[in-house]
């Protein structure tokens, strides 16, 4: 990393210095303050480009609603039961958060080496969480923009209907579910980076395979033994499959594990995604400043 | 043509000195074949060749084996589990003759998103990641070409997935496809009117994602996701709303499925389309290929043009 691997890094008093924060030997509050101001900064450009740029409106909104709109009628072509219609409305909502964590989050500190902003971030004295953060803050308001209308428009227009049991345990169930998808983003961010040119790819590969092992248009259940290895290992599967308990009642709605149990899962899954994010970010620094190869382009 | 160029500072400039009756040199567009000597179908094929032989370089030589082929294989076979997921959920059944309708219309749909995608991916890598789109423009090599050689290797890993997902629907969920008894020539009509259509689709959105900014990354895979509902991929289009129907009716890709389908399983699809023969079926896909290909070229010329006027050629977007 030609930026970094010049020469070793010295505090304001001269001495050796483990990296730029380090260096910086700031106070609680200033680094707070500074981070808080780089999530923000982060955010920004996705923001303003958006307003800038409103194409995405038509691309990111109203073309994924027919994407999710397809699945609805192929249970009309079947004569489903009508709960499963609220299903497929439910899956598209939550299949925005997944596009969102995959490209805008995992791939994007790949893409971020090739347009030449990593190594500006390996320098500043600012964490790559709150890089990544901003990244997901940017990019959440067109992605729950698009998840809110997936869920009101099909709702609307497919007359579902919802016989929620708990408000409360529904929104807690979505957040949780956000928090370790996310946590999920930026651990995979980190990952994409050291496993080289593959990002696209990877963010392919977790596409489709993971709306069919995450039952985002079927039932989980109905993936059979999958579906305890998706409830173990992807968010999205444990947190839907949660949140269809909680919003339908009768023998379609039965998840893979009681609604308790989800819950705790979703609940592992945030402390172990978001601490082994920190400590992949933690390692990709060091390896970016010790081996200096992590920001070349073209891996 | 001298204002686009102009516009674009590329005009020829004729000093004050110059003597004599001043000949005017015609303005040459970079990249734009009429205006260059020598610019022939023969130079348009070699930089299709050329385009097609880089894209799979980057497709397959610059990535991991294993994962190239993971990826080639799990991302289609798991696009046509899901909507078997759906059936078996709904049917309890797993029903050959079903299934072989879902199957075949998720196999034929990785061409769509090949074609798009890999239209679309090449302009976006080559301006953003690459930054060699403007030197293609500067190029005499025109960019159509190069974009169409791009694009045939992600149509190849298409053609690779469809077989695969065949192969998983025969081998493993029983849908029977007798080799013997496929309608080879209506196949290949099918299919090559077919691909006309998808070509049209992507060569339209990459002159569009000329004009966007990097995240139209994800705008191929909208398109094809709101054209998978038009056409009726898996569902028969009947169940539709009527102004759905008529939409679905002037879509290629509707009547490309309809005709591959019957070539492939022997059997239409029912009521609305089932009452086209297989002539109609076919005359109705070369009208709508054919309108949808002149469209295509048509906005991607547009594009291409306001591009240029813009200076969109090496813009950077990175947000």
């Amino acid at each position: 990393m030609g930026g970094t691997g010049g020469g070793p890094l010295v505090d304001r008093m001269g001495r050796p210095s483990g990296g730029p924060r380090e260096a910086a030997a700031w106070d609680d509050r200033r680094a707070f303050l500074v981070n808080l101001r780089a999530v923000g900064g982060r955010a920004y450009p996705r923001l303003i480009g958006q307003s800038r740029e409103p194409s995405w409106l038509l691309f990111e909104i109203l073309l994924p609603l027919l994407s999710t709109f397809s699945f609805v009628f192929v249970y009309r072509a079947l004569q489903a039961p009508e709960e499963y219609v609220g299903f497929v409305v439910l899956g598209g909502a939550m299949t925005a958060f997944w596009v969102n964590v995959v490209w805008m989050m995992a791939a994007q500190l790949y893409w971020e080496r090739d347009s030449g902003n990593l190594e500006l971030y390996f320098t500043a004295p600012i964490g790559m969480m709150s890089i990544l953060l901003g990244m997901a803050l940017g990019g959440l308001v067109a992605t729950s923009i698009r998840a809110a209308v997936v869920l009101l428009v099909g709702t609307a227009l497919f007359g579902v209907t919802y016989s929620v049991s708990s408000w409360a345990a529904l929104v807690a169930v979505f957040l949780l579910t956000l928090v370790a998808l996310y946590g999920l983003g930026m651990l995979l961010a980190s990952l994409f980076l050291m496993w080289g040119r593959e990002a696209y790819h990877l963010a392919q590969l977790l596409t489709e395979p993971v709306y069919f092992l995450g039952g985002m248009y079927a039932p989980l259940r109905a993936l059979g033994p999958l579906a305890a290895l998706s409830v173990a290992l992807i968010p999205l599967a444990v947190g839907l499959d949660a949140i269809r308990q909680l919003a339908f009642t009768g023998p379609t709605a039965v998840g893979v594990l009681p609604v308790p149990a989800e819950v705790a899962i979703l609940i592992v899954m945030c402390i172990v995604f978001v601490a082994a994010a920190r400590y992949a970010l933690h390692r990709l620094e060091w390896m970016a400043r010790r081996e200096g190869r992590l920001t070349v382009r073209g891996r | 043509m001298t204002t686009r160029a102009a516009r674009a500072g590329d005009a020829p400039t004729v000093g004050p000195a110059t003597v004599g009756p001043v000949r005017p040199v015609p303005p040459r567009i970079p990249g734009d074949p009429a205006e260059v000597p020598g610019a022939s179908i023969g130079s348009a094929l070699r930089s299709a060749a050329t385009g097609a032989r880089l894209g799979w370089a980057i497709e397959s030589n610059w990535s991991d084996p294993l994962l190239f082929t993971i990826y080639s294989v799990a991302r289609p076979v798991a696009a046509a589990l899901i909507v078997v997921a759906m059936v078996v959920v709904v049917t309890g059944a797993r029903e050959p003759s079903v299934i072989a309708y879902f199957i075949v219309g998720t196999a034929l749909w990785n061409f769509v998103g090949g074609g798009i995608v890999g239209l679309v991916f090449s302009v976006l890598d080559d301006r953003e990641r690459y930054r060699m789109l403007k030197y293609v423009f500067l190029s005499p090599a025109s960019l159509l070409p190069v974009l169409l050689g791009r694009a045939s290797a992600r149509i190849l890993i298409s053609a690779f997935g469809a077989a695969i997902t065949l192969l998983v629907g025969i081998v493993l969920l029983g849908v029977r496809i007798d080799p013997t008894g496929i309608g080879w020539p209506l196949l290949a009509v099918s299919s090559a009117l077919g691909f006309v259509a998808i070509g049209a689709i992507g060569v339209a959105m990459g002159g569009l994602c000329l004009q966007l900014r990097q995240e139209a990354w994800s705008y191929p895979e909208a398109v094809s996701g709101a054209l998978y509902l038009v056409s009726g991929a898996v569902f028969p289009i009947d169940v539709l709303p009527p102004a759905l129907q008529a939409i679905a009716l002037c879509t290629p890709l509707t009547w490309w499925l309809e005709g591959s389908r019957r070539a492939l399983l022997g059997v239409a699809t029912p009521t609305i389309l089932a009452a086209y023969s297989d002539t109609a079926v076919v005359a109705a896909l070369a009208v709508t290929s054919v309108a949808w290909a002149a469209a295509g070229l048509a906005t991607y010329s547009f594009f291409v043009r306001r591009a240029r006027d813009r200076g969109l050629i090496d813009q950077l977007t990175s947000s």
